[in-house]
C-alpha cells in the first residue's frame, strides 16, 4: 500500500488532491481482482471511507462554491446607541464614509417655541422671612437695599407695566391671590387626571414640561385642605419676549402657606413619596405667569421658587414594610443596650460582695 | 430605621374598589405573608377554562400613552399593512414598560397587588430562532440570577446571547424602574421571533443554485418580580410518589363483586 501511494504521488500529483483516498484493507482482497482494483466495496454498509481524510480535502472546496455577500451586523442599531461621538467617527471611516460630508446627525431634534410665556422664572429672589440682625451692619445695609430695591422694582417693572396694558387697568395685586390659590387647585387636579386639556389652560408649557414626567411614568395624589395663611404677592415683574418687542409677559410670585396632603406613586402603584392620609404643613413660593400682550391672557401656574435662604431639605428615610416573620423576629431577639452602664458598675460591685460574704 | 404599616379594611375596600366590574373574592393579603405556592395557586386559577357569556371583562384602570395606528414599522407609502410588522416588535414590546397602574392596585382575581415587571428586547441578532427558543424554554420560569448561571454553564451562542439580553434585562430594572431587589424576579416570559432574513446563495452541480437564508431574531424577555413557579407546565407533573398512591389507592378501592 505504501508503495502504491508513493508511485500514485509521483505518477499523477493533480490525482491526489481531487481523488479519494482508498487502500486494500484485508489480505484476502488479493484474490478478488475486482475489490482488489476497487470496484466493488468489502464492507458495502459503510456509505464513504476515510471520511475525516476526505472531508477535509473537500471542506475549502465546498466553501468556494457558497455566494459571499456582505451581511448586516448584529444588533448595529444597540451598539451605536452607545457609541460616543469618537467611537462613531472612527466606525465610519472603517466603513469608508466621510463622516463630516456623508454621514448625517443621528438624531433630529426638533422643538415647539412658543412666545405667550418665558422658559424659565424672571426673577427668582424672594426676600427672607426673618430680617438678619441689626448687629452685622455690612450685611444689615445690603439686606435693606435689596428689600427696597425688591419693592421699587415691584412697582416699576410690574405693576405699573401691568396697569398700561389693555384689560388690565384695573389689576389689583389683593385681589389676586384667592385667584392664584384656585389656579393653584385647578391645576394640581387636571395634573392628578391627566387632563391635558385642562392642563394647558391652568399650566404653562413651562411647567407642563415639569409635572407631566410625574404623571407619565406614575401617579400624584394632591388634596389641598386648608389655607395657613393669607397667600401674599411677594414680586410682581413684567417682562417682553423677545426683548423690546412689546410682547409682554407678566410673572407674580405668590406666598402659600397650606395644610396638603401629597403622595408620589411609582409605575406599579407603589408609594414612592408622602402620603394619602397625612396632612403637612406647606410653604411655597408659587410663580404665576400672563401673557398681558392679549387681552384675553390668563393667569397660569408656571412654577416654583426654592429660596437661597432656606434650610436645606434632609434626606429621605428609607422605610419598608415589614412582614409577618420579620415583626415576629423583632419582638422576640432581646439585645443588650450599652447604655445603664452605672448600673452594672453597681451589679457588679454587688455580686463581688455577696462573693466576699 | 423600619417602620410596621398596618392594612386597614377602609384601605383595602378602597383598593378593591378602583375595579367595580369584577368583585374581589379573595381578601387582601400582603404578598410577602404568602408562600411561593399560596400565590401560584391563586394566579393558577386564572387559567381555568370559561364559556365566552360567563366571561366578565375587567374594565381599564391603568394609563398608558395613545399608540400611533397609523405609523408604519417600515416608513412605506400607502395603507397600512397588516402584514408588515405583525405579531411582537421591539416598538410593542416596550409599549408595556410605559403603562401606569393606579395608585395601591391590587388584582382584583388573586387578591395580590400588582408585581412589577421588565419587558426587555435585544434586536437584530444573527442567529436560528428554533435554537434560542431552546435556549428561552431553558430559563422559562426560573428565578433570574440561576437563569444567568445556569446559562453560563451552556457554552453555546444561544446561551450566551440570552445571558447578555438577562443581564441588560436585571440591571435595567435596577437602574430604569427602580426596583429594589432585582435578583428576586423571575424570568416570566422568554421568546425568539424572527425579524428578517437575508437570502445567500451556494453553486452546486450543473448550474444548479440553491438558497443559503441568514435569519435575524429579536429576543424579547420579560421579567416579573416575586417567586418563581415550581413548574413550567400548566400542572405539575406526577413523580413515582404520585404514581404509587394511586396504585394504592386502587388497589384499596378494589371491592369484590356480588359479595355477601
Amino acid at each position: 500500500m505504501l508503495g502504491r501511494a508513493l508511485v500514485r504521488s509521483f505518477v499523477q500529483p493533480t490525482a491526489a488532491i481531487t481523488t479519494q483516498l482508498a487502500g486494500v484493507h484485508h489480505h484476502q482482497e488479493a484474490t478478488d481482482m475486482k475489490r482488489f482494483t476497487g470496484v466493488t466495496r468489502s464492507n458495502k454498509a459503510k456509505a464513504n471511507r476515510n471520511t475525516h481524510v476526505n472531508e477535509k480535502l473537500f471542506r475549502r472546496m465546498r466553501g468556494r462554491k457558497t455566494l459571499l455577500i456582505e451581511l448586516p451586523e448584529d444588533s448595529a442599531r444597540e451598539k451605536e446607541a452607545e457609541m460616543s461621538p469618537g467611537e462613531m467617527r472612527t466606525e465610519l471611516l472603517k466603513r469608508g464614509i466621510n463622516p463630516y460630508k456623508e454621514a448625517q446627525p443621528r438624531v433630529w431634534n426638533e422643538a415647539q417655541v412658543t412666545f405667550q410665556s418665558i422658559y424659565g422664572i424672571a426673577d427668582p429672589y424672594v426676600p427672607p422671612e426673618n430680617p438678619g440682625s441689626f448687629t452685622d451692619v455690612n450685611n444689615k445695609f445690603d439686606e435693606v437695599k435689596q428689600r427696597i430695591q425688591h419693592k421699587f422694582y415691584n412697582w416699576r417693572m410690574g405693576t405699573n407695566r401691568i396697569r398700561k396694558k389693555q384689560g388690565f387697568e384695573k389689576f389689583d395685586i389683593k385681589t389676586f391671590c384667592a385667584k392664584a390659590e384656585d389656579i393653584y387647585v385647578q391645576a394640581h387636579r387636571a395634573l392628578e387626571q391627566r387632563d391635558k386639556t385642562a392642563m394647558y389652560k391652568y399650566i404653562t408649557e413651562y411647567a407642563f414640561a415639569k409635572m407631566w414626567p410625574d404623571v407619565e411614568n406614575g401617579s400624584v395624589r394632591f388634596e389641598l385642605i386648608s389655607v395657613l395663611e393669607p397667600s401674599r404677592v411677594v414680586a410682581v415683574r413684567c417682562f417682553d419676549n423677545p426683548p423690546k418687542s412689546g410682547n409682554d409677559i407678566a410673572q407674580i410670585t405668590v406666598r402659600m402657606h397650606t395644610r396638603q396632603k401629597l403622595a408620589v406613586y411609582d409605575r406599579f402603584g407603589g408609594l414612592l413619596l408622602g402620603s394619602e392620609d397625612e396632612e403637612k404643613d406647606v410653604v411655597e413660593y408659587v410663580v404665576f405667569e400672563n401673557h398681558i400682550a392679549v387681552v384675553d391672557g390668563e393667569w397660569r401656574l408656571h412654577g416654583k421658587i426654592y429660596p437661597k435662604w432656606i434650610d436645606a431639605k434632609q434626606g429621605m428615610v428609607g422605610t419598608q414594610m415589614l412582614s409577618a416573620e420579620q415583626v415576629e423576629k423583632q419582638h422576640a431577639e432581646a439585645k443588650a443596650l450599652p447604655l445603664r452602664t452605672t448600673e452594672k458598675l453597681e451589679e457588679a460591685k454587688k455580686e463581688k460582695e455577696q462573693q466576699e460574704i | 430605621m423600619l417602620r410596621v404599616l398596618v392594612r386597614t379594611g377602609s384601605e383595602a375596600c378602597r383598593a378593591v374598589s378602583t375595579s367595580t366590574a369584577v368583585l374581589s373574592v379573595h381578601p387582601v393579603v400582603k404578598s410577602e405573608d404568602l408562600s411561593a405556592k399560596e400565590i401560584w395557586d391563586r394566579r393558577s386559577k386564572l387559567r381555568v377554562p370559561k364559556l365566552q357569556k360567563d366571561e366578565q371583562l375587567s374594565s381599564k384602570v391603568y394609563f398608558a400613552p395613545e399608540w400611533d395606528l397609523e405609523k408604519k414599522p417600515n416608513l412605506d407609502e400607502g395603507f397600512v399593512n397588516p402584514l408588515k410588522g405583525y405579531g411582537m416588535t421591539p416598538e410593542k414590546w416596550e409599549y408595556y414598560n410605559k403603562v401606569v397602574w393606579p395608585p395601591n392596585y391590587i388584582v382584583p382575581e388573586t387578591g395580590l397587588p400588582k408585581p412589577k415587571e421588565v419587558f426587555h428586547c435585544k434586536e437584530s441578532v444573527h442567529f436560528s430562532p428554533k435554537r434560542m427558543w431552546a435556549a428561552c424554554q431553558l430559563v422559562w420560569k426560573m428565578n433570574v440570577d440561576e437563569a444567568i448561571t445556569q446559562l453560563d454553564m451552556q457554552q453555546l451562542k444561544a446561551c450566551n446571547l440570552l445571558m447578555d439580553t438577562i443581564k441588560k434585562a436585571k440591571s435595567r430594572a435596577a437602574d430604569e424602574f427602580h426596583i429594589e431587589y432585582p435578583s428576586q424576579m423571575y424570568v416570566a416570559d422568554a421568546f425568539p421571533v424572527q425579524s428578517n432574513i437575508v437570502k445567500g446563495a451556494r453553486r452546486h452541480a450543473h448550474d444548479n443554485w440553491n438558497t443559503i437564508r441568514y435569519r435575524y431574531i429579536h429576543i424579547f424577555v420579560r421579567l416579573e418580580e416575586g417567586p418563581a413557579p415550581q413548574q413550567k407546565q400548566r400542572h405539575p407533573q406526577k413523580n413515582g410518589w404520585d404514581h404509587m398512591d394511586e396504585y394504592y389507592n386502587y388497589l384499596r378501592s378494589r371491592t369484590v363483586k356480588y359479595s355477601i
